[in-house]
């Protein structure tokens, strides 16, 4: 090649490659830039730590929901991109990471912690950053004085657990009531939402227990248990919760257990089948198929691997938190629609998602098989259905099915007048 | 109403004492180690997670309790030979550095049962359902076997050092390793069975513990520090002090739980290690050193 015809390629490269710059400056269609440009959604998550049951389900969760987003075409045909952060289930490292997935991953949005504590932490960083944040953690709060523009939580909250499944609670189950919760924030709420409305409905509580995280042995707790008291309501979980129903059942076999499926999450209820036999959970989606066996919440588990029992597929040991890893997915699921609604392109643009998120309703399908839901605008809250578990012969059973409306309690703050 | 109150005293007087001798016996195994080598083994807690999970996996897969009692406490024994010979020794008379590989070991331990076991709370039948009526409350007859199981073990550890050869060697190397060695007895053997066996123990109480607390990877530290409140209490390196301050702790807690909410209880009996310990900084039973 000589020196003219080098030349010649070079500007003929050159204008060719102008060329190519000015029709995407021009704005026909999406830039090639922007369609190769990834949204990076990161989830905060409790892959160790005393939640780590949460963080493998949630992780899990959203890998498939990427995945699947992948497959099908992106987020406005652009490529989704995961990364996830372990909290360790401790607040001062839960911020940190927060931090980190924003500034070292530059992430888009944020999924997580399952962990309130950390939620509540992480809530004013999504403001100071401007990045839209979708917490997990069901503090009450997290939606109310501790939110802010930027937090939207797709899952429920303790008031409106304890609210749905009340009126089941007085008029099914009795009217005599002793609360026994773990004594930290989660359990006070739950022990004053239920009081407030069980009394409310014309129930009483004759006795509040609260018990210290990590009790063995709840035997001198538990015999202050009045001998009138029909029922318990509880809010513990894990290992408090294993040994707080060994023993209320060593007590007190006949008396009524009803709690939120909290305290069961991840747990092979097989080794307890007599201590937990004819006890009531109030879940947010069945851990068994069966109890809620629709098309989509059937294609959801088979897209993450849980089988019909909750189980990993290929590896029983492995329990899921069916009632809880939902909201990965259709947090995932949501911003992919309020982006595809908007046209956003960028956190430039969050104002205009946030608006289109705000009010935004969920129709029953694959992305939203928990069922139908709407974010209420005001305090960016979901409203959903609700189900109620029996244990029959060591099984969890449906029994029933509470609609989205038993749930819903007046808004306390109203984010849509908060600026950006 | 006075009949009440006696029938409540003498059921927390009885709870106390069952969970008493059961936190002994996990006790027993760190005050050994701290009171022969100058340890303090923070793993302590994660062997017994690790023989807890050890049984959880025995039974579940043989169906045999007894066997789950017998070998997860063996495993660790051993595995406490090479930690001793292998991690600990070199770092001899250097408590600091032992301190942090026992930090690690405990990390290692945590994150194996982890990622083997997952993250969930795993639940080990109880191996006798039954209950009996004593003093107007149901009680779980395993606590009763357990409890028992732990003042023979105790019994049988006591003969041991008080009553053998060997239990001589480990008494003699506690009060000075120098003269001790200089007199034949072959200390560095001493430590690396005295340190298996209080992992040994550790694992059992594990084991025995499994059916009535619940299993996780994280189990181990709720027992460490109460493991620590008693022997430091107790006096370190003091068997004797270990029973004693668990039985109290355990005693004073049921005790004021008649009319305290269960914080204040704790919370009244935790204040009360500290005014021991303001009073005898060496704790009940232990030894004013130079």
């Amino acid at each position: 090649m000589n020196r003219r015809s080098f030349l010649k390629q070079v500007i003929f490269l050159g204008a060719a490659g102008f060329l190519t710059y000015l029709s995407g400056c021009l704005g026909q269609k999406p830039s090639l830039e922007l369609q190769e440009k990834p949204i990076r959604i990161g989830q905060l998550t409790e892959l160790t730590g005393g939640l780590a049951v949460y963080g493998y389900s949630n992780d899990a969760t959203a890998k498939a929901a990427v995945n699947l987003i992948n497959e099908t075409g992106g987020i406005a045909g652009r490529p989704v991109q995961y990364v996830v952060e372990d909290t360790a289930t401790n607040p001062t490292v839960g911020i940190r990471k927060m931090r980190r997935l924003i500034e070292l991953h530059k992430v888009d949005f944020i999924i997580g912690s399952q962990h309130s504590g950390i939620a509540i932490g992480c809530n004013p960083l999504a403001k100071e950053f401007k990045t839209l944040h979708f917490p997990l953690g069901e503090a009450t709060s997290i939606t109310e004085k501790d939110g802010n523009r930027y937090v939207f939580r797709i899952n429920n909250n303790v008031r409106e657990q304890v609210k749905a499944g009340i009126k089941f609670a007085v008029e099914e189950l009795a009217k005599k009531w002793v609360t026994v919760v773990l004594d930290y924030s989660w359990g006070w709420s739950n022990e004053e939402e239920f009081k407030k409305y069980a009394e409310q409905a014309g129930a009483k509580v004759l006795l509040s227990i609260r018990t210290p995280i990590g009790t063995k042995d709840y035997l001198p707790y538990l015999s202050k248990i009045p001998e009138e008291a029909e029922a318990v309501f509880f809010a513990n979980w894990f290992s408090d919760f294993i040994n707080f129903i060994r023993d209320l059942h060593t007590l007190r076999p006949d008396i009524i257990k009803y709690g939120p499926v909290c305290c069961i999450e991840g747990v092979n209820l097989e080794p307890l089948a007599d201590q937990v036999e004819d006890a009531w959970f109030l879940t947010w989606l069945p851990r068994n198929l069966e109890g809620y066996d629709t098309e989509f919440h059937r294609m959801f588990r088979e897209k993450v691997g849980i089988d019909e029992e909750g189980r990993e597929i290929g590896d029983p040991s492995k329990i899921y938190t069916v009632s809880h890893c939902w909201a990965v997915w259709e947090a995932i699921f949501a911003i992919k629609e309020a982006i595809e609604q908007c046209g956003w392109e960028s956190k430039e643009d969050n104002p205009e998602l946030i608006q289109a998120l705000e009010g935004m309703e969920f129709k029953e399908s694959l992305s939203h098989p928990q069922g139908d839901k709407f974010l209420r605008a005001e305090d960016h809250q979901a409203f959903m259905q609700h189900f109620v578990d029996h244990v029959e012969n060591g099984k969890l059973v449906t029994k029933k099915i509470i609609s989205i409306d038993e749930s819903i309690y007046p808004a306390q703050v109203d984010y849509t007048k908060e600026g950006f | 109403m006075v009949e009440m109150f006696l029938s409540k005293l003498a059921f927390s007087l009885l709870n106390g004492a069952v969970w008493g001798l059961i936190v002994s016996l996990i006790a027993l195994g760190l005050t050994l180690i701290f009171g022969l080598m100058g340890i303090i083994n923070i793993a302590h807690g994660d062997l017994y997670m690790f023989g807890a999970f050890l049984s959880w996996y025995i039974i579940n897969y043989t169906g045999n309790y007894w066997l789950s009692y017998l070998v997860p406490p063996l495993l660790i024994g051993l595995l406490g030979l090479f930690l001793e010979k292998e991690v600990l020794r070199p770092f001899e008379d250097r408590p600091e550095y032992t301190v942090i590989a026992t930090i690690a070991i405990g990390y290692i331990l945590q994150h194996i049962a982890l990622a083997i076991f997952g993250g969930s709370t795993q639940v080990v039948r109880n191996p006798v359902p039954a209950s009996l009526h004593l003093f107007g409350i149901e009680y779980p007859v395993y606590r009763l076997f357990a409890a028992s199981a732990s003042l023979l073990l105790l019994t049988v550890l006591w003969l041991i050092l008080y009553r053998t050869t060997f239990g001589l060697w480990i008494r003699a190397t506690m009060q000075d390793k120098e003269i001790a060695e200089t007199s034949g007895i072959p200390v560095n053997r001493v430590c690396m069975v005295t340190f298996a066996l209080g992992c040994f123990l550790s694992a059992l109480g594990g084991s025995l513990a499994a059916p009535i607390v619940q299993i996780s990877y994280l189990m181990g530290f709720d027992v460490l520090v109460l493991a620590f409140i008693v022997v430091v209490v107790g006096g370190l390196g003091s068997l004797k002090g270990a029973l004693v301050t668990s039985l109290l702790i355990s005693i004073l807690e049921n005790v004021l739980s008649i009319y305290l909410t269960p914080l204040e209880s704790r919370l009244f009996s935790l204040a009360l290690m500290v005014a021991i310990l303001v009073k005898k900084p060496t704790g009940i039973f232990g030894r004013q050193t130079e």
